[in-house]
C-alpha cells in the first residue's frame, strides 16, 4: 500500500495561553511558543503505520511549510514513515484551507501513485477541518472525515467509520481516497530509539512552486486565498473570581448555598 | 440591492434542527429587509415541508432523492453545488455540525470559493458585506473572516450561539430541486450501517444546568459522584475533550468546547477541568461559573465566579453528603 500523510506544524495547544495581541498593531504574537506536529495529524501517522505493518508498503509524509518543518518532518519519519516532502516557497505563504488543500494535491500528484491519503481531522490552530474535504475535491477523489474507525475490506475498498453529531455511520469507501481521522482512531505509539536514529538518513525533499507541474499561481498562497483574515480580536472574560475557602465540609457548605440561590434548586 | 441568502436546514426524520432556525433569525436581524431568504433542505421523502414554508424564509429548495435520505457527503456536496451553480446565491449558511462542517468544505472547493469556518458571530461591514468571527487558536482570541471576491460567500455557523425566536410566516414559494443528476453519481461511497446515539437525556446545549468534568477528576469513581451531583442537580453532565480523547466518555454528544458544543447554561459547575482556551471557548458564555481544581493556578479560574482550591473527588463527596 502507498499511503501518503499530510502533517501540518503549529504552534504547540499547550502554550497558547502565550499567545497575544500586539496591543498597538493588533497582530498576532506567538513568540516563545514551539512548533509541534499538529496532534491529530499524529493519529493519520499511527493509522498509516498500522496499515503498512499489515498490508507492506511505503509511507511518505507531506507538509506544507517554512523551512524549519523539516524538524517535524524528520520527528515524523521516526515514528517509522519512509520519506518526507516538504512544499517550501515563499509564495505558498498566507494560504487559506482552499490555497493549501490546492497545493498539497499538486504535492500528491507529483509524487503520484497513493492508495490513500491520510490527514488530521482538523488542525489544532486554525481548526477548520476544511482541509480533507478540500483535497479530496481537488484530486478528484471520495473523502470523508471525522473518522473513527478504519479496517480494510476483503472486497476491496475500505470499512470506515464516521460519526455524525447523532450516531455513527459506517461506509464503504472506494480507494484511493482522502480520509481525515479523529483521535478516537487510535493511540499513537512513541518513536523506538532506533526510529529517531534511523529518522536522521531518510529522505527528506523540499519541494519549491516550480517543482509543482501545473501549478496554477492565482490558486496558491495569500493572493490564492478565497478566505481573508482580517485581524483578531481579544476574548473579553470579565468575571472576578471570589474564592471558596475553609476545610472541605465548609467549602461544599458554602457551594451548597450558592447552587442553591443561583440555580433555584 | 436585495442580497440572495441561503440557509442550509438540516433535518432528521422530518425534524428541522433547531441550528436553522438560529441562523434564519440572525439573518433577519443582520439584513432586515434587505435579503431574499432561502432554506435548502436535503432528505429521502418525509422532509418538512410546512415548517420550512412557515419558518419565515421567502423561499424553499428541496432536493427529494433516496440517495440523500441518508448522509453521504459526496452526494449532499454534489447537489448542494449544483443548486448554487444554478441560483447563484450570495451568502450560503450552513450549520457547524458534522454535516455541514463537511458538506461546506466540499461545496466550497467545488466552487473555488471561500468559507468561514465554525463561526460565532456574524456582522455587516460599512458596505453591507458579510464579516465573520470564528475562534482562532482554540478560542485564545477571536479572528475576523471575510470573502472579499468570490461568490457565494460561504460559512458555517456553530450551533446554540444565536438566539432564536418566532418570526412571521411568510408563505414562502417552495421550489422542488432537479435530481435526477444523482441516479447516475457514483460516489464511490456507499452507506453500510448506522447506529443511533440513544438520546437519553436533554442535549447539553439546552440543558440550564450542567455539571462539567475534566482528567482532573482522576478516576470512574469520581465520574460517578459527578453524575450523581448532576442527577441531584437537575443538570446534564458535560466533559472536556481530553475526557474524550482518554477513552472516559464513548463520543462526543457533551463535550464543551470549540470543538464541540457551545453551552450558556445558567450554572456551570466544573469538577478538574483545567480550563483551556479551547474548553473555555464552548462554555465562557454560561451564567454563573463554579470551579473546582486542585491546582489553584489553573486557567479555569480566570472565567470562573466562584472557585474552590480542593481535591474535586473529596469535594465531590462533600456536597453528595450535604445534597443529600
Amino acid at each position: 500500500m502507498k499511503i501518503a500523510v499530510c502533517i501540518k506544524v503549529a504552534p504547540d495547544p499547550d502554550q497558547y495561553n502565550k499567545i497575544k495581541l500586539d496591543s498597538e498593531t493588533k497582530t498576532l504574537v506567538r513568540e516563545g511558543i514551539d512548533s509541534v506536529i499538529s496532534s491529530t495529524d499524529l493519529h493519520a501517522i499511527e493509522l498509516a503505520l498500522q496499515l503498512k505493518s499489515k498490508f507492506g508498503g511505503k509511507i511518505s509524509l507531506i507538509s506544507m511549510g517554512p523551512p524549519s518543518n523539516d524538524k517535524q518532518l524528520r520527528e515524523g519519519l521516526s515514528y517509522g514513515c519512509d520519506d518526507a516532502w516538504l512544499l517550501c516557497d515563499r509564495k505558498l505563504g498566507g494560504a487559506d484551507a482552499l490555497a493549501t488543500s490546492y497545493t498539497l494535491s499538486k504535492g500528491i500528484e507529483k509524487l503520484g501513485g497513493f492508495d490513500l491519503v491520510l490527514l488530521g481531522n482538523a488542525s489544532d490552530d486554525g481548526s477548520t477541518a476544511h482541509v480533507p474535504s478540500q483535497l479530496g475535491e481537488w484530486l478528484g477523489l471520495p473523502h470523508l472525515t471525522d473518522v473513527i474507525g478504519f479496517e480494510m475490506a476483503d472486497e476491496g475498498g475500505a470499512l470506515v467509520k464516521k460519526e455524525l453529531d447523532n450516531g455513527v455511520n459506517e461506509y464503504r469507501l472506494r480507494l484511493p481516497a482522502v480520509v481525515g481521522v479523529t483521535k478516537r482512531l487510535n493511540k499513537v505509539r512513541h518513536p523506538s530509539v532506533m526510529g529517531i536514529f534511523q529518522a536522521k538518513n531518510k529522505p527528506l525533499t523540499v519541494l519549491s512552486a516550480t517543482d509543482l507541474e501545473g501549478l496554477d499561481e492565482g490558486r496558491i498562497g495569500l493572493a490564492g486565498s478565497p478566505t481573508q483574515a482580517a485581524g483578531y480580536r481579544e476574548v473579553a472574560y470579565g468575571r472576578e473570581c471570589v474564592e471558596i475557602e475553609g476545610s472541605d465540609a465548609e467549602k461544599a457548605a458554602e457551594l451548597v448555598k450558592i447552587l442553591k440561590t443561583y440555580a433555584s434548586i | 440591492m436585495s442580497k440572495n441568502v441561503w440557509i442550509f436546514a438540516e433535518q432528521r426524520d422530518g425534524v428541522i434542527a433547531s441550528s436553522f432556525y438560529e441562523m434564519l433569525c440572525k439573518v433577519k436581524e443582520l439584513y432586515g429587509d434587505g435579503a431574499e431568504v432561502s432554506a435548502v433542505c436535503f432528505g429521502g421523502g418525509n422532509l418538512p415541508v410546512g415548517a420550512l414554508k412557515d419558518s419565515g424564509v421567502d423561499r424553499v429548495y428541496l432536493a427529494d432523492h433516496e440517495k440523500l435520505a441518508e448522509y453521504n457527503p459526496l452526494c449532499y456536496t454534489q447537489t448542494l453545488c449544483s443548486l448554487i451553480r444554478a441560483e447563484k446565491p450570495d451568502v450560503v449558511l450552513v450549520a457547524a455540525s458534522t454535516i455541514g462542517s463537511e458538506t461546506a468544505p466540499g461545496v466550497a472547493a467545488k466552487l473555488r470559493t471561500g468559507l468561514a469556518a465554525h463561526c460565532t458571530e456574524l456582522e455587516l461591514d460599512e458596505k453591507g458585506e458579510l464579516r465573520m468571527i470564528a475562534p482562532a487558536f482554540g478560542g485564545k482570541l477571536l479572528g475576523e473572516y471575510f470573502i472579499p471576491r468570490t461568490l457565494p460567500v460561504m460559512a458555517s455557523v456553530k450551533a446554540g450561539v444565536f438566539e432564536k425566536r418566532e418570526l412571521p410566516s411568510k408563505d414562502a414559494q417552495v421550489v422542488h430541486v432537479d435530481t435526477g443528476f444523482l441516479n447516475d453519481l457514483d460516489s464511490g461511497l456507499e452507506l453500510v450501517s448506522r447506529t443511533e446515539t440513544e438520546v437519553t437525556e436533554l442535549p447539553i446545549e439546552k440543558a440550564e444546568r450542567v455539571v462539567c468534568v475534566g482528567l482532573g477528576i482522576s478516576n470512574p469513581e469520581n465520574l460517578e459522584k459527578a453524575r450523581e451531583l448532576a442527577a441531584l442537580l437537575k443538570a446534564s453532565l458535560g466533559y472536556t475533550r481530553p475526557m474524550v480523547d482518554m477513552g472516559y466518555m464513548e463520543n462526543e454528544n457533551s463535550m464543551i468546547g470549540s470543538s464541540g458544543k457551545m453551552i450558556k447554561p445558567k450554572l456551570y459547575i466544573g469538577f478538574g477541568v483545567s480550563g483551556s482556551t479551547q474548553h473555555v471557548c464552548g462554555m465562557k458564555d454560561s451564567g454563573l461559573i463554579v470551579n473546582i481544581n486542585i491546582n489553584e493556578k489553573a486557567d479555569c479560574f480566570a472565567v470562573s465566579n466562584y472557585k474552590v482550591v480542593g481535591d474535586s473527588g473529596t469535594l465531590l463527596t462533600e456536597l453528595l453528603k450535604q445534597f443529600n
